[in-house]
C-alpha cells in the first residue's frame, strides 16, 4: 500500500512543479498572449458559468460519450469478427487499410455536408474517429489467442460460442484496452475539430469563438477546460482498465511470486 | 496430379488471395454507382462514383490541388523533422534513469492524450495564418508518441548487454552508440509511425479549420461552393496520401523490427 502512495507521489510530483513553475513564471508576466496563471484561474471561474456549463460543457460530453461507446461496440465487435476469419480480413483489408490511413479530420467537411451542423454530425465523426484504432486492436488480440488455452477449452467440451466469450475476447482485452486508449485521443480530438469548424456551441466552439472576438483570457479558459476534459477521459479510461484487466494483473503478479 | 506439379495450386490459391481484396474493392465501387445512379442514396448528397473519378482527373490537372498537397506535406516534413530532432533524445534522456521515467511517464500518458489542436486559436494569435502556424501544430501533437517510445525504448534496454559491454571495458560513450541506440530504434520506429500519422492529422486539420494554404484548405473551398464531387474527390485524395504515409512509415517500422527480431533470435 505504502509503494503504491510513493508511486503516485512520484508521479503526481511533475504536474505540480510544472503547473507552480507557470504560476510563477507567468505572475509578472505582460505578454499580452500569456497571461498570468492567476488570471487565467480567475477568468476560468468567470467563463465557466452554469449556464455555460449547461450550453457549452454538456452536449460536447454527451456527444463525445454516446459516439465513444458506439466506437467502442462497433470497433470491438469488427474486430473480432475480422480477427476470427482469415478469408474476411483478407478481402476487405484494401478498405479497412484505407478507412484507418485517411487522416479522420478529412471526414469533417464530408459529415458537415451530409448530416449538416449539429450533434447527429458529431456523434458520427467522434465514433468514427475512435471505431479504427479499437477495431485494429481487437484483430491483433483476437489474432494473438492464446492456443494452449483455446485447446484446453476445446478438449473440455466448451462451445465455440462460450470458448469465444471465455478464452478469446478476454485474452484479447489487453490489447483492445491499448486501442480504447488511442481512441480517446482520436475523439476528442475530433469533437473539437468539428466543433471549432461547424457548431454552435460546444468546446471548440468556446475557444474559436473567443479567439474570433480577441478575448485571450477566454481562449485560455476553454483550452483549460478542454484540458480538463482530456484528463478526466484518459483517467476514466485507465481505471476501467483496472478493473477490466484486473485478473490480467494479478494473474501475472501471481505468476511472479511463484516463480 | 498434385503431386507431379504441386505449382499450378500454389500459384492459383495466391491468385485468388490477390483477386478477391481487389474484387471487393471493384464491387464497392460498382454498388455506390448503382446506388447513387438509382437514387436509393440522394444524388445531390451522394455524387456517382464517375463524376467524383471526373472531378478527380479535372482537379488532378489544375494547380489547387498540388499546392494544397506541396504545402501539407511540407508542413509536415518539417515538422517530424522538428519532433525527431526534440522527442528522440529527450525521450531517451527521460527513459535513462529510473527516477525520471517514473516522475514522467504518467504526465506524459495524460498529456498525449490532449487534442494539441485546442491551441489552435491561442497560436492563431500569435503566428497568424501560414505555415509556421501548421508546424508548431504539428510538432505539438505528434512530439508525444514518438518522445513516451525512446523513453520506453531506453526502459527496455537488455541489462545483460549493458552488464556484457561493462564487463569488456566498453566507456559510457561508445555502450550509447553500440547498446543503447540499437535496442532503442525498433522503439524510435513504431514513434515516427504514430507522430507520422498524428502529424499528417493536424497539418491537415490546421488548414482546415484557418484556411490559407493545404489541403485542409482545399476541402474547405470545394464544400463551401457546394461541389459535391470535388469535395468527395479531395476526400479521396487526402486518403489515399494517408495511405502512402501509413505504408512508408510501417515499412520503416518492419525493416527496424525485424533486424530487431533477427537480433533476438541469435541471441537465443
Amino acid at each position: 500500500m505504502s509503494s503504491v502512495g510513493t508511486r503516485v507521489l512520484a508521479s503526481l510530483a511533475v504536474p505540480v512543479v510544472l503547473v507552480a513553475l507557470w504560476w510563477v513564471v507567468s505572475s509578472g508576466s505582460a505578454s499580452p498572449y500569456f497571461p498570468p496563471l492567476p488570471d487565467i484561474v480567475e477568468g476560468f471561474a468567470e467563463t465557466w458559468t452554469a449556464d455555460r456549463l449547461r450550453g457549452d460543457l454538456v452536449p460536447s460530453l454527451v456527444a463525445l460519450a454516446v459516439g465513444f461507446v458506439i466506437a467502442v461496440l462497433v470497433g470491438m465487435l469488427g474486430g473480432i469478427v475480422l480477427g476470427l476469419s482469415p478469408r474476411l480480413r483478407r478481402d476487405v483489408r484494401p478498405l479497412t487499410e484505407f478507412l484507418r490511413a485517411t487522416p479522420v479530420v478529412a471526414l469533417v467537411p464530408l459529415g458537415l455536408v451530409l448530416l449538416g451542423p449539429g450533434t447527429t454530425m458529431e456523434i458520427a465523426l467522434i465514433a468514427f474517429a475512435g471505431t479504427w484504432p479499437i477495431l485494429i486492436a481487437a484483430v491483433d488480440g483476437v489474432r494473438a489467442a492464446d492456443q494452449v488455452a483455446l485447446d484446453t477449452a476445446r478438449v473440455y467440451g466448451l462451445s465455440p460460442a462460450r470458448r469465444l466469450v471465455q478464452v478469446v475476447v478476454p485474452g484479447a482485452m489487453p490489447q483492445i484496452m491499448a486501442g480504447v486508449r488511442i481512441a480517446v485521443a482520436a475523439s476528442v480530438g475530433t469533437m473539437v475539430v468539428a466543433n471549432m469548424l461547424a457548431s454552435g456551441a460546444g468546446l471548440g466552439y468556446v475557444v474559436i469563438r473567443a479567439q474570433q472576438s480577441f478575448n485571450i483570457l477566454d481562449t485560455w479558459s476553454g483550452l483549460l477546460m478542454i484540458g480538463l476534459v482530456g484528463c478526466s477521459v484518459t483517467g476514466l479510461v485507465v481505471t476501467v482498465e483496472r478493473m477490466v484487466l484486473g485478473w490480467h494483473r494479478r494473474w501475472r503478479a501471481l505468476d511472479q511470486r511463484s516463480a | 496430379m498434385r503431386i507431379s506439379s504441386p505449382f499450378p495450386d500454389v500459384t492459383r490459391r495466391r491468385l485468388v488471395s490477390r483477386a478477391e481484396p481487389a474484387l471487393v474493392v471493384v464491387a464497392v465501387i460498382l454498388v455506390w454507382e448503382v446506388c447513387t445512379r438509382t437514387g436509393i442514396l440522394p444524388g445531390q448528397d451522394f455524387p456517382p462514383a464517375t463524376e467524383i473519378g471526373a472531378a478527380l482527373l479535372a482537379d488532378l490537372r489544375g494547380a489547387d490541388l498540388w499546392n494544397g498537397i506541396a504545402s501539407s506535406m511540407s508542413a509536415w516534413a518539417l515538422g517530424m523533422a522538428l519532433v525527431t530532432a526534440v522527442g528522440v533524445p529527450v525521450g531517451m534522456l527521460l527513459g535513462a534513469s529510473e527516477l525520471s521515467y517514473r516522475a514522467s511517464y504518467l504526465t506524459l500518458e495524460f498529456v498525449r492524450t490532449l487534442p494539441a489542436i485546442a491551441a489552435l486559436p491561442l497560436l492563431l494569435f500569435i503566428y497568424g495564418i501560414g505555415q509556421q502556424l501548421t508546424v508548431v501544430i504539428v510538432v505539438l501533437a505528434a512530439l508525444w508518441p514518438l518522445l513516451i517510445q525512446s523513453m520506453y525504448g531506453m526502459r527496455d534496454v537488455d541489462p545483460v548487454a549493458v552488464a556484457t559491454a561493462r564487463v569488456y571495458g566498453i566507456g559510457r560513450a561508445r555502450r550509447f552508440v553500440l547498446v543503447d541506440v540499437p535496442s532503442c530504434l525498433p522503439y524510435i520506429a513504431t514513434g515516427m509511425r504514430l507522430s507520422g500519422t498524428f502529424a499528417l492529422i493536424f497539418a491537415i486539420a490546421t488548414s482546415l479549420i484557418v484556411g490559407g494554404q493545404g489541403l485542409g484548405a482545399e476541402m474547405a473551398r470545394a464544400a463551401s461552393i457546394g461541389d459535391r464531387p470535388l469535395l468527395y474527390a479531395r476526400v479521396l485524395v487526402t486518403g489515399l496520401i494517408g495511405l502512402a504515409v501509413t505504408a512508408a512509415l510501417v515499412g520503416i517500422e518492419r525493416r527496424a523490427l525485424r533486424w530487431h527480431v533477427s537480433q533476438r533470435e541469435q541471441l537465443q
